[in-house]
């Protein structure tokens, strides 16, 4: 029995385990969770070829660093990321939208995200993470979800089932949406504002 | 009953049930919650319920507003429609180090020690609603003489299992987090389990809540 898996290096600012998010709990006080960038973390599971509502990993401003233990595995990386992949004998800056395969003692190392406040991590895989609410999106403040309700934490493994061994590459030439206007739908409190404060907020 | 229904952005409808926060405006809220709960709407998202509103997000794929609005519209609350209620005990230590405010309660209520405990446990609570975080009950209402504002600053931690009061509201703070209520003890049971997936809420909206005092001894001997 072969076991892959990710030991954590450095954990990065906020590194979680996200999907699609929790619904019709709200009632109970537990949010909706899920991942914040939901086309980046849409595009990190087409590249790898997985099902829309698999696990990713997403992380905020620096990410993590990961050694990986194990059989090949193809992993994408999505957003406005800053990221190396090192070998034995090589070390190369990652491109966004791209699939790479990753073979046994191999580095990830993300650097930073750049434009985009959350980067996506997948791979042609699935993490085994523990599933609440039929969600596995951590929730740290209430610990609900993956990794019991934490973030990534140093030294920890991150365990891998089910290695999907089709490793062809994918790419995206992918132009991140600019957004010049942003269209606004009045709140039930808009009266509570005054005209001038209207005015120089339109 | 429900006075007015608005939208709140794109998806979601926002029943209002008027400006009071009171039993019987609150409990009409969650019987419309309960009824639309059972009517298992497959485009609805969430149901949040509060002292005196009920929020409805939908998935704007599958319903319009206009549309969900007439279903809401048509729902008939027969006015003498009960629902279930449970009476929880809470225990809670009042020593230190897990009454933080206590002092400051005294000063601000301009009451002693003994006055203040008496008030805050001869009184039954009604749960209101819960939220903010995980599981987290907002109960009512605190005598005229017990109503306190919030803490100037609000502390970065509050102590998982903390009682806290302001206005005529007591809450319980199911995990640590950050807080400004005036904190007059601590409990030591799990207000919130997350490993009990159909109920994972001791309190829920609707029920009525009774404070036990236990001493420092028997808080950290206590027994799940």
């Amino acid at each position: 029995m072969t076991s892959n898996y990710f030991k954590v290096i450095r954990t990065g600012i906020n590194s979680t385990f996200q999907d699609k998010g929790r619904s019709n709990l709200y009632h109970l006080g537990i949010p909706f969770s899920g991942a914040m960038d939901n086309r980046n973390y849409l595009l990190a599971n087409k590249l790898v070829q997985n099902n829309l509502n698999n696990p990713v990993i997403e992380f905020a401003y620096q990410g993590p660093h990961l050694k990986y233990v194990g059989e090949g595995i193809n992993i994408a990386i999505t957003g406005d990321v800053s990221f190396k992949i090192k070998s034995k004998n090589s070390e190369i800056d990652g491109n966004c939208y791209e699939t790479y395969k990753i073979n046994n003692g191999d580095e990830i190392d993300i650097l930073s995200t750049n434009q985009s406040v959350y980067g996506y991590l997948s791979l042609s895989g699935k993490f085994d993470v523990n599933y609440q609410w039929g969600s596995c999106s951590t929730n740290t403040k209430s610990n609900i979800g993956a990794n019991n309700g934490k973030k990534l934490q140093d030294e920890q493994t991150i365990k891998i089932e089910k290695i999907d061994k089709d490793f062809r590459k994918k790419k995206l030439n992918h132009f991140n949406s600019k957004i010049e206007k942003i269209r606004v739908i009045k709140g039930t409190n808009f009266d509570y504002f005054s005209q001038t404060a209207i005015n120089n907020f339109f | 009953m429900i006075k007015n229904i608005l939208n709140l952005g794109d998806a979601a409808l926002y029943c209002d049930f008027g400006q009071d926060v009171n039993k019987e405006i609150n409990s009409s809220v969650i019987k419309y919650f309960n009824k639309i709960q059972q009517l298992k709407i497959e485009s609805i998202n969430n149901i949040t319920p509060s002292y005196n509103k009920l929020i409805i997000s939908f998935d704007l794929k599958k319903i319009k507003y206009t549309e969900l609005k007439d279903i809401i519209e048509k729902i008939q609350i027969d006015k003498d429609e009960s629902f279930q209620k449970k009476t929880i005990k809470i225990p809670i230590c009042c020593e230190k180090p897990y009454s933080l405010d206590f002092l400051r309660l005294e000063e601000k209520l301009k009451l002693s020690r003994e006055q203040i405990l008496k008030n805050f446990f001869d009184k039954k609570y009604f749960c209101y609603m819960t939220g903010f975080i995980a599981g987290m009950p907002f109960l009512g209402d605190l005598n005229e003489n017990m109503r306190a504002q919030r803490l100037e600053t609000p502390r970065i931690k509050v102590p998982k299992g903390s009682i806290g009061i302001t206005e005529q509201f007591a809450n319980i703070y199911t995990f640590e987090s950050p807080g400004g209520w005036n904190i007059i003890g601590n409990t030591p049971i799990k207000v919130f389990d997350n490993s009990k997936e159909n109920m994972p809420n001791l309190i829920n909206p609707g029920d009525t809540v009774i404070f036990e005092e236990i001493s420092k001894e028997k808080y950290l001997n206590y027994d799940q």
